[in-house]
Parts: structure tokens; C-alpha cells; sequence
């Protein structure tokens, strides 16, 4: 029989954690494929010098082979072929951890009225270059696979594409930067280019007519809309957030055929969380003057033949596309489920300081300040303490125990009491019930725009 | 229970770098000296493997086989597991 060996192919790095045997990255797209130890083994083997029809290899490893080849992930080769050395197996003692959002900067310039990071006031600053750059050492060491890069501003930091540059030269895809748009030029989409990063590009656009006003500043929306028309031209897949309140309201209908127009892969309408500049903000919406808001935007999403993904203030999401039926929830909560889904789950949030925290709905509440500085502990060091997820790891169990009526009610297998931080936000209590999630949960809307966008209603 | 002692062989070697390294170095060799040495592996591993029962498993007639899905979990294609919260994911709400 003659020798048969492959190798993984160059977009593909081969990585394991504590928890996981092995896991394929691909630092380009950021696509993600969990293996399990026969997957991890035979990728392993997948390095140009292995000979797959030696005796360590079962027939289940051949059919293993067999499907990593017909899926792009390896290639056969000819003996002796080399693996780039980033893309071999790398094991981190933590556990998995995938998906980094890294705030770079608390600075903005632009004057968001609803800035979750107190952006106008700059107030989390940023850290300095060389303790940022730190910052990438410590995603390699934890294996993270991509990297989310958001601010404040990200494109405002004067080293921006320093940092860029060592998380691609380190293999780290570059999945998402948010972005106002405002500096994101023509030289910089090619920077991107050249850096061989295919990000989404995430701008804000809170409606045609509207954006100036929630933004602060005259000219934001020109901005925006000339960045997304430019990206968009330029084939980066664009994604918008929209922030809805009172203000905004009247430009969401218009925007919709805007960014249909400018060819936007989704769009994300939202109520801002009262944290940061909005905690006291009075123009907020009901979840009725939402939904009024949202139907009309459905109906007409439909009627351009659903151009794009959306997602409608919780009430509804869509795919582009043919309308396919939603199907059952992965996951019902249970009581025995950490009430926050995001703690130390596989994604986890840098803030500008250098704070990991699960996402930025913590900013404010006793959480914060209780998970670990990056400057004190390595990324590393505290994904591998599962101490702190004891420490902090609120059940739905204490919840319940505290909110009788999320027990009784029907809802919890999907609601699940909410988000954690959103109800602290609300109540002030560490146990407090998510209202939020509690009137989107037991309104008719969601059923409503489902009917609508099957065709039932 | 040599089938038993066979499973339990492979599923350490998938799991245990250093024994793979082991197993990797006899590929140099004559087909019957890497079947053998390959039994040498096991044995100094605490398990019982004959030249017969590698054989056997390499005609896929010992090893338990995997169907179609049970090979696509091996080599993925799930990526993450679902968070517990309910409401919408924050990850889409709170983008710069």
C-alpha cells in the first residue's frame, strides 16, 4: 500500500485547551471546529509527514481523514510537506475560550447620547502600546482564536494597526471591528487588505435623518453612510446596529431600504441599556412604541424579499433568504444553569482598562470590579480558575428562589429570568428579575411578527 | 478481552502525545516490524495487543465504526456551546 499523508491547509491552525482536545481554527473567517479525540488525532497526524496507512490509524481515522479532506480543512501531499509553525498544535492549560471582544480604546470622537462606555467623557482611556501589545501575547497564550476589536472608537487609537497587525502575524482572526465610520477611509479598508484580515465591519447607524442627533455631532451620518457604501464596494461584509429610542424612531423605516441598497449583510435594531451616558437618559421606548416601531420594518423587510439578517429589537430575528421555520431552542434553561450564559462561557470581553469581563452589559453592576484585571492576572490564569465561576456564578436556581413568578411562569425554559446584568441594572439587586426580558417574554409581539413573517397573519 | 484492550490502546494513543510520537517513529520501518513494534507500545502501555487484532481492526472488522453523524462530531461542525441567559445576546447590542 502506498504511504498517504496530508496536511492541514494554511487557513486552518490546530489548537486544544484544557477542556477540549482539539479544535481547528480558521484565522482568516474565524470559523471554529471543535474535534473530538479522534478528530484531534488524526489532525494532529495532518503534518506533511505522518503516513496514514500505518497500523495507528483504524479505519474510523481513515474515514475521519477522508471528511477533513472532502471539507477544505487538510490536503493530501507529497512527504515532507511543512506546516507554517503557527498553524501546529498548541495546547493552553486554560479552558476554551474562542471569541475575545476587545474594547482598545474608551475614547470616542463622536458624543453618543446613549454610550455604554462613557465614551464623550473618555472616561476608560486606553492603555499603553506596549501594555497593550501585551495584551496579544496573553490571546496567544489562552489559544484564542478571534478577536472582536471594538472601542469607544477602535480606529481612534494612534497604534491601531499595530495591534491589528501582531494579532494577524500571530494567527488570531480579526472577525469583527465596530466602528462609526468616520475614519474608516480608503487607505485603511486597504490596510485591512493587505493585513489579510477579512473582518465584518459593524457601523452604527441609528436611522436616515436621526443618526446626528443620538451621535452628537453634525455629519456623523454622512460619515457612516459613505463608510458602509465604501466597504460594502469594497467586499467587506458590512453589519449595522441601529440604537432605537425616541429620537430615532422615525429614520429605522428608511433605513432599511438604505442599507438593502447598500448591500448590508444585517442589521441589528436595538434599545440602548440604561448604563453609561443613557442611565439617565428620557427618551426610551416602551416595548409597545418598539414593536410599532419594529412591525412596519418587518413587513417591509419582507416585501424587499429579506435583503439581509436582522434582528428587531428581540422581538423577531431573520435570516436573508427564503423563510425557513424556527426551529426548537438548542438549550432550555434549567435551575441549574449559571444565570449569566456569558460567564466565562467562550467568549469573554476586554474593557479598555484591561478588565475581563463577561460583556459590556457588566459595565456598573458588582461584577466588574470583582473579575480580574488582565494587568494583575494573565487571560490565561483566570479562564483556567474555575473559582471565579464558583465565586460568581449566580444560578437560575437563586433567582427562581427570589422571583416566585419566574418560577410559575411558562416562559423560563426560553426566558430564563433574563440577563443577569440587565436585571442589576434595573433593580440594584444581585438576584433581581430581568424586566426587560420579562414584557418581551410575555407580550403577543414575538408570536406576532413570527405570524407575520410565516405568512399567517 | 483483547477487542477491549485494543479500544482502550487507541483511545489513550488519541489522547497521549507522547505515545503518538512512540507510535509515529515506527513508520520508518517494514510493515510486520511496525505492527510489532506497535504491539511492544501497548504492551509497555499495560495493554494486551496482538498482530491479529491490528490486523483485524485495519479491515475495520474489530474496531467499533462510526455512521455519518457520529463522524461529523469527531471532526466538528458545532461550534459553541449555547449560552444559558435568556433575551438577546449582548454580543449584537453593544457594538462601538
Amino acid at each position: 500500500m502506498s504511504p498517504r499523508y496530508a496536511a492541514l491547509r494554511p487557513d486552518w491552525l490546530l489548537r486544544g485547551y484544557s477542556d477540549r482536545p482539539g479544535v481547528l481554527a480558521n484565522w482568516r473567517t474565524g470559523e471554529a471546529r471543535p474535534l473530538a479525540a479522534a478528530g484531534a488525532y488524526v489532525a494532529r497526524a495532518c503534518d506533511g509527514h505522518t503516513d496514514f496507512t500505518s497500523p495507528i490509524f483504524l479505519p474510523k481515522h481513515q474515514a475521519t481523514l477522508d471528511l477533513m479532506l472532502a471539507e477544505g480543512l487538510a490536503e493530501e501531499c507529497a512527504y515532507g510537506a511543512e506546516l507554517d509553525p503557527r498553524q501546529r498544535f498548541r495546547e493552553a492549560p486554560n479552558r476554551y475560550i474562542q471569541y475575545t471582544q476587545w474594547a482598545v480604546t474608551g475614547r470616542c470622537n463622536l458624543r453618543c447620547r446613549h454610550c455604554y462606555m462613557d465614551g464623550p467623557t473618555g472616561r476608560w482611556g486606553e492603555l499603553p502600546h506596549d501594555v497593550a501589545l501585551g495584551l496579544v501575547d496573553q490571546f496567544v497564550a489562552a489559544n484564542v482564536q478571534r478577536v472582536h476589536l471594538t472601542g469607544g472608537e477602535p480606529l481612534l487609537r494612534a497604534d491601531f494597526w499595530e495591534l491589528a497587525g501582531a494579532l494577524t502575524e500571530q494567527r488570531i482572526a480579526i472577525h469583527q471591528i465596530s466602528t462609526n465610520g468616520v475614519l474608516l477611509d480608503d487607505e485603511a479598508l486597504q490596510r485591512l487588505r493587505d493585513l489579510e484580515a477579512d473582518p465584518i465591519l459593524h457601523f452604527s447607524l441609528d436611522g436616515v435623518g436621526t443618526h446626528d442627533a443620538m451621535r452628537g455631532c453634525d455629519g456623523a451620518e454622512a460619515a457612516a453612510v459613505d463608510a458602509i457604501r465604501r466597504a460594502a464596494d469594497a467586499g467587506f461584509r458590512v453589519s449595522v446596529t441601529s440604537c432605537l429610542d425616541g429620537m430615532t424612531r422615525d429614520g429605522m423605516l428608511p433605513a432599511l431600504d438604505l442599507l438593502a441598497d447598500l448591500g448590508a449583510r444585517s442589521w441589528h435594531i436595538t434599545a440602548p441599556q440604561a448604563i453609561g451616558c443613557w442611565a439617565t437618559a428620557s427618551t426610551g421606548l416602551s416595548l409597545d412604541e418598539q414593536a410599532d416601531v419594529c412591525e412596519p420594518i418587518l413587513r417591509r423587510w419582507l416585501a424587499l424579499g429579506r435583503p439581509m439578517l436582522v434582528t428587531l429589537c428581540g422581538i423577531y430575528s431573520g435570516a436573508p433568504g427564503e423563510y425557513v421555520p424556527p426551529q426548537e431552542p438548542l438549550h432550555r434553561c434549567t435551575p441549574d444553569d449559571l444565570h449569566c450564559g456569558a460567564l466565562f462561557d467562550d467568549t469573554a470581553y476586554v474593557l479598555p482598562n484591561g478588565r475581563l469581563i463577561p460583556c459590556p452589559r457588566f459595565i456598573g453592576t458588582p461584577f466588574e470590579t470583582a473579575l480580574p484585571s488582565l494587568l494583575e492576572v494573565s487571560l490565561s490564569e483566570a479562564w483556567a480558575d474555575e473559582g471565579f465561576r464558583a465565586r460568581l456564578g449566580v444560578t437560575k436556581a437563586e433567582v427562581l428562589a427570589h422571583n416566585p413568578e419566574c418560577a410559575a411562569c411558562d416562559e423560563f425554559g426560553e426566558c430564563g429570568a433574563g440577563c443577569w446584568a440587565t436585571a442589576y441594572a434595573a433593580t440594584g439587586h444581585v438576584f433581581g428579575r430581568d424586566p426587560v426580558a420579562c414584557d418581551l417574554w410575555k407580550s403577543p409581539y414575538r408570536r406576532r411578527l413570527a405570524g407575520i413573517a410565516a405568512g399567517t397573519l | 478481552m483483547p477487542i477491549d484492550d485494543l479500544k482502550a490502546f487507541f483511545a489513550k494513543l488519541e489522547t497521549d502525545a507522547d505515545l503518538q510520537a512512540k507510535a509515529r517513529a515506527l513508520q520508518g520501518s517494514a510493515a510486520d516490524e511496525r505492527v510489532a513494534g506497535l504491539c511492544a507500545l501497548a504492551a509497555d502501555a499495560g495493554f494486551t495487543v496482538t498482530a491479529e487484532d491490528l490486523k483485524s481492526a485495519a479491515a475495520g472488522s474489530a474496531a467499533a465504526e462510526l455512521d455519518d453523524q457520529s463522524l461529523r462530531a469527531v471532526v466538528g461542525g458545532i461550534c459553541s456551546s449555547p449560552g444559558a441567559g435568556g433575551g438577546p445576546r449582548p454580543e449584537r447590542e453593544f457594538l462601538g
